[in-house]
């Protein structure tokens, strides 16, 4: 096991120097001026010139990316160009909103997705169907409409939550998981219609092995067979469904912190794209490819926890 | 057993949801039920670009200074100068080039430092050097203090609207503590004022939310009207509405497109006011790029050409006005007269074109923020329409405030959209931009005679004689059709009606400070 998370955590370093040097060099080719972006038309020529140093503006973008990648290996991921904020600061106080949103939506999906999908494999053939409709439409319909439509009717009609917001769990943890309700559940629609077909998929074929029709000759019980056995044998592609779609709802919380005005990772990265806060959106670049590798890399631990085979291979 | 874990786990579910449910949907004001918010929550789509008076913009973003930077002077609804950390004013002589402040005697800086008319002309002298929006204005200023609790300002030109400077529409009258300057990169992110009370970074998070609670040390208890005044940032005017129909937020900035939606609810109301122009500046009055725009009759032409009340109709529904001057009802340089110079007549806007020598048209490159979808459809409604006299308008759209005038900068461009434009300000100021020599709108750095005779004149007029003098200003710009206005567009405010005072000054474009309202 050990190995395996050794060998994957070398892996990720190239991984991120490419995506930030890419990153880099895509916000080079943006239009616009960060300097005027900051300063505004009003500056003076001489506060022009100085932020352009400051900023290393005045130096070819190959330079720019060595300072910038020399800080980052200091552990500075350097200050937003609008408020002056250290870019890590920053992160630190908007990554636990994505995380609540992130982990809150994948154990949602997870839980019901599973057992949906287990519910419509044991069932006759008209409840597949049913299952099968109400799964595309879960998948088809987007998220953020799905987000909008909670808000219309539980905090605006019934005022059941909040329609926009955060409290940090500190503040007052009733709170907090009332600001998180309609965001999980938004989130995580799309994500219950694609774990359940997968585990209704699996379950399927796995219940047609000789294995569990030997369990079932043997008299133990039909629940015991599915939940316990079965679902066992089910695990790796549900896993691998799981590690899919948690990597989709890091990109999928933009919209939705949007839509709620959350203050996580997703509403920084769009007010610092249009803002041309490129220190912020470089920072949060890396921050959502580190993201998107340790959700492969306890996507890995779990296969090997669940097959010992591939310890071995 | 295991049934009972997985019965105990459900439960637990459940009381969590209801546990949320519980805290959920409260509202800013449920700590204080039927007496009105004893918070006051307001929304905006921006967070500050700083904290720092001398680098913020203006317009909404007045809501984050308010609180914690008393001005000199403050404006009152029926559009006079008020007191405010000065209690004295008024010009000195009769040529509208000096003006004397008295201090309020006792004034402290929230830090509990009394204020001195010299650590006013400090905070005017650091002011200065900024580059917020309304700086250009105080450049020229030079000051001097007779005594401890006296500030002279002077102006190289005449000005006759001095007054307005110390209001919070300019933020240099925005006074910054010693203890402020002493390290200016710290006025970004904290306040060093004397306002009513001070920003909390222990309860704000950074472009997310910003919270002031009332500062000990303010001369007016009595004028602290609210326990904690939080400005939220919400850039999804969509999710404000939710957010002030659940009763999360007090006040929101609106548009067009959702101010008709809360109509029917009787807790929330609405207050607008025409603030900027809408239309095209003609930067290239000399011919340098388009050779045509530096004929009168062409510029004519275009003013002819445009359906003014069709396109704002349609852009802006209730909530603008045509006008066809770059002033706008209420304000001191709107003119009756200027506004029946162009009705629209594309016969003669082609006929002027003709007698120009471009009858078979002419195309004017453009560049314009399409930050704001009002503005996107307006300029391509007026695009539609020139092209039907012959007009190409060859159209080049900035996604942000930095490529827009990074683009306006290259001078390729004879025309621009100023999003969300300019306005609602005394004639002085308003024209002060766009028309005359030195104006930061001014790109091509065009001058005109009779524009600056005008100017000059409004400059060194008395209170009396001003409002005549801005108008004869407006008449000359439009005469010679400097601009190319199309929509006076209404700044459009949501708000409870728990919330009382929330309005507009007379001849103001900027709401009176969020800190005078009150509530039920």
């Amino acid at each position: 096991m050990f190995p395996i998370i050794l060998r994957r955590l070398a892996l990720s370093i190239p991984l991120l120097v490419i995506v930030s040097a890419i990153t880099f060099l895509l916000e080079s080719f943006v239009p616009g001026d960060p300097a005027r972006t900051v300063l505004g038309i009003n500056a003076t020529q001489e506060q022009y010139d100085a932020l352009q140093a400051a900023m290393h503006l005045d130096q070819p973008v190959a330079v720019q990316y060595w300072l910038y990648l020399r800080d980052v290996l200091h552990g500075d991921l350097g200050d937003s160009l609008f408020t002056g904020e250290s870019v890590l600061g920053l992160i630190g106080q908007r990554l636990p909103v994505t995380l609540a949103l992130v982990i809150g939506g994948t154990v949602l999906a997870s839980l019901v997705g599973v057992v949906l999908g287990v519910y419509s494999a044991t069932r006759g053939r008209f409840s597949r169907k049913l299952f099968d409709i109400v799964s595309l439409l879960g998948s088809a319909v987007p998220n953020f409409w799905i987000a909008l439509l909670l808000v219309a009717v539980f905090a605006v009609k019934f005022a059941l939550f909040p329609a926009t917001g955060y409290t940090p769990f500190a503040e007052s943890p009733g709170q907090w998981a009332a600001g998180l309700v309609l965001p999980v559940v938004a989130l995580s629609i799309g994500g219950v219609a694609f774990i359940s077909k997968v585990t209704r998929d699996a379950m399927l074929s796995t219940l047609g092995l000789d294995h569990i029709r030997t369990l079932r000759a043997s008299g133990i019980r039909p629940s015991s067979i599915v939940w316990k056995h079965a679902l066992r044998a089910c695990g790796l592609p549900v896993v691998t469904t799981i590690g899919l779609m948690m990597i989709t709802f890091i990109p999928g919380t933009i919209l939705i912190e949007n839509v709620f005005t959350l203050p996580g990772l997703g509403t920084t990265v769009v007010e610092a794209t249009n803002q041309h806060d490129l220190p912020v959106v470089q920072g949060l670049t890396i921050t959502f490819t580190v993201m998107v590798i340790v959700v492969n890399l306890l996507v890995d631990i779990l296969y090997s926890l669940l097959n010992p085979k591939v310890r071995t291979e | 057993m295991k049934r009972r874990t997985a019965l105990q786990a459900s439960i637990g579910v459940v009381a969590s949801l209801a546990l949320a449910a519980c805290g959920g949907g409260q509202t800013s004001g449920d700590s204080d039920a039927g007496a009105g918010p004893a918070n006051l929550t307001i929304a905006l789509s921006s967070a500050p670009n700083s904290l720092d008076p001398a680098q913020i913009a203006v317009g909404p973003f007045l809501n984050y200074m308010d609180p914690a930077y008393a001005t000199l002077l403050t404006r009152k609804a029926d559009g006079t100068l008020g007191a405010g950390l000065a209690d004295k004013w008024g010009y000195v002589g009769t040529k509208n080039t000096k003006f004397e402040l008295h201090l309020r005697k006792g004034v402290k800086f929230a830090d509990g430092t009394p204020i001195t008319a010299a650590d006013v002309v400090t905070s005017f002298k650091y002011f200065q050097k900024g580059s917020g929006p309304t700086v250009a204005y105080y450049r020229p200023l030079t000051f001097s203090t007779p005594d401890s609790s006296t500030v002279v300002i002077s102006s190289p030109t005449p000005n006759p609207d001095m007054g307005t400077l110390f209001t919070p529409s300019y933020m240099g009258g925005a006074i910054i503590s010693p203890a402020g300057l002493k390290n200016p990169k710290k006025l970004a992110s904290a306040t060093f004022g004397a306002g009513p009370y001070v920003y909390s970074p222990q309860q704000s998070v950074s472009g997310d939310h910003y919270v002031y609670v009332p500062n000990k040390n303010f001369y007016d208890k009595a004028a602290v009207h609210f326990k904690k005044i939080t400005v939220r940032v919400m850039p999804n005017v969509n999710s404000q509405v939710q957010a002030l129909k659940s009763g999360q937020i007090d006040l929101m900035f609106g548009t067009p497109d959702v101010a008709p939606t809360i109509a029917g609810n009787k807790s929330l109301t609405t207050v607008k006011k025409p603030t900027t122009w809408a239309g095209l500046f003609l930067l290239d009055r000399d011919g340098t790029v388009v050779k045509g725009l530096a004929d009168e009759r062409v510029r004519q032409a275009l003013n002819h050409a445009i359906d003014r009340a069709a396109i704002t109709k349609a852009v802006y529904g209730d909530f603008g006005t045509p006008v066809s001057q770059p002033a706008m009802p209420g304000y001191d340089g709107y003119s009756a007269a200027a506004e029946k110079m162009y009705p629209y007549d594309p016969a003669k806007a082609k006929k002027l074109l003709k007698a120009a020598g471009y009858g078979k048209g002419l195309t004017i490159p453009v560049n314009y923020g399409s930050f704001d979808p009002s503005t996107t459809k307006m300029v391509q409604a007026v695009q539609a329409q020139l092209a039907e006299v012959g007009v190409k308008l060859k159209l080049r759209a900035a996604t942000n405030f930095g490529a827009w005038i990074n683009d306006l900068l290259t001078k390729k461009y004879a025309a621009t959209v100023l999003s969300p434009g300019t306005g609602g300000e005394p004639n002085f100021y308003a024209q002060q931009a766009g028309f005359t020599k030195t104006g930061i709108m001014n790109l091509f750095g065009v001058t005109d005679p009779d524009v600056d005779a005008a100017y000059a004149r409004l400059a060194k007029s008395d209170a009396k004689a001003g409002g005549a003098a801005a108008k004869d200003l407006t008449d000359v710009i439009v005469r010679k059709a400097l601009a190319l206005p199309v929509s006076g567009a209404d700044t459009i405010v949501l708000y409870n009606t728990k919330l009382q005072g929330v309005r507009f000054p007379e001849g103001g474009a900027q709401l009176i400070s969020n800190t005078t309202w009150t509530t039920r």
